[in-house]
């Protein structure tokens, strides 16, 4: 079973994480997001209310697709993310290009 | 005490098969053994550094050849956690490649900026096929919280 769902609806594309977002799910993913931008998506959201592991290549991924929709003008939304994630983010300096927000206490 | 100063409360060993699939489960394990020795606090930045130096092993160190092996140990102890993991390779120019820095567009190269940020202490051993990280565990990010 894949460990996310993607959801594609009038330009915007929501990625929900199922659980980690770590280089075991990373081709996967990368398949699923190459079909919803080639179906012209502009932005994409994705929720990482259950994801407890980034790791670099789950950055990557992000990245990534920050830097596909950039020149159409679209951008990446990184929501709910946990406190761990939101730290290990901002030292890499990309809460800003990801537009990274963490979880409502 | 060991020479490094770690008590060791908690010790783990595991050998895996070169594998990217090998290396997943181990992680999970590591996670676990975190967890149950009440080492919970730190779970997040010791699996993402585990998690770093395996795929560095599997990818870089064995060249995805799953004939060679990797080793991973973990010990905990009251100030510190020692991770070290070591593969079979050829070893790499470690000295250069932590010179490296990554931009915020860049998909790839993280890995390494990703030991600095957390560890307190990093040691290659010469050719550059086993790493060693010290976590202090009085800070706990590597943003200084």
């Amino acid at each position: 079973m894949a460990a996310f769902v993607i959801d594609y609806k009038e330009l915007q594309g929501s990625v929900q994480l199922l659980g980690d977002l770590t280089a075991a799910l990373v081709p996967d993913l990368q398949a699923g997001l190459k079909q919803v931008l080639h179906k012209g998506a502009r932005n994409l959201v994705f929720d990482l209310t259950s994801t407890k592991m980034l790791d670099s290549s789950g950055m990557g991924l992000l990245i990534a697709a920050a830097n596909s929709l950039a020149p159409i003008g679209g951008k990446v939304r990184v929501t709910n993310v946990s406190p761990d994630i939101f730290r290990l983010l901002q030292s890499m300096r990309l809460t800003l290009r990801l537009n990274v927000s963490g979880r409502a206490v | 005490m060991s020479p490094s100063g770690e008590h060791a409360a908690v010790s783990f060993e595991q050998k895996i098969p070169s594998c990217a699939d090998d290396a997943e489960s181990l992680c999970l394990i590591v996670r676990g053994v975190l967890q149950t020795n009440g080492l919970s606090p730190y779970s997040f930045p010791i699996e993402l550094l585990a998690r770093e130096c395996l795929a560095n092993a599997v990818n870089h160190g064995n060249g995805n050849d799953p004939a060679k092996s990797i080793v991973l140990q973990l010990r905990a102890g009251r100030a510190r956690i020692r991770l070290q993991v070591t593969d079979e390779g050829a070893g790499f120019d470690w000295q250069k490649a932590m010179q490296k820095t990554s931009s915020t567009r860049k998909t790839s190269g993280r890995g390494l900026q990703l030991y600095t940020l957390y560890a307190a202490r990093i040691r290659f051993n010469r050719c550059g096929n086993r790493i060693t990280l010290w976590f202090d565990k009085k800070k706990r990010t590597g943003n200084g919280d």
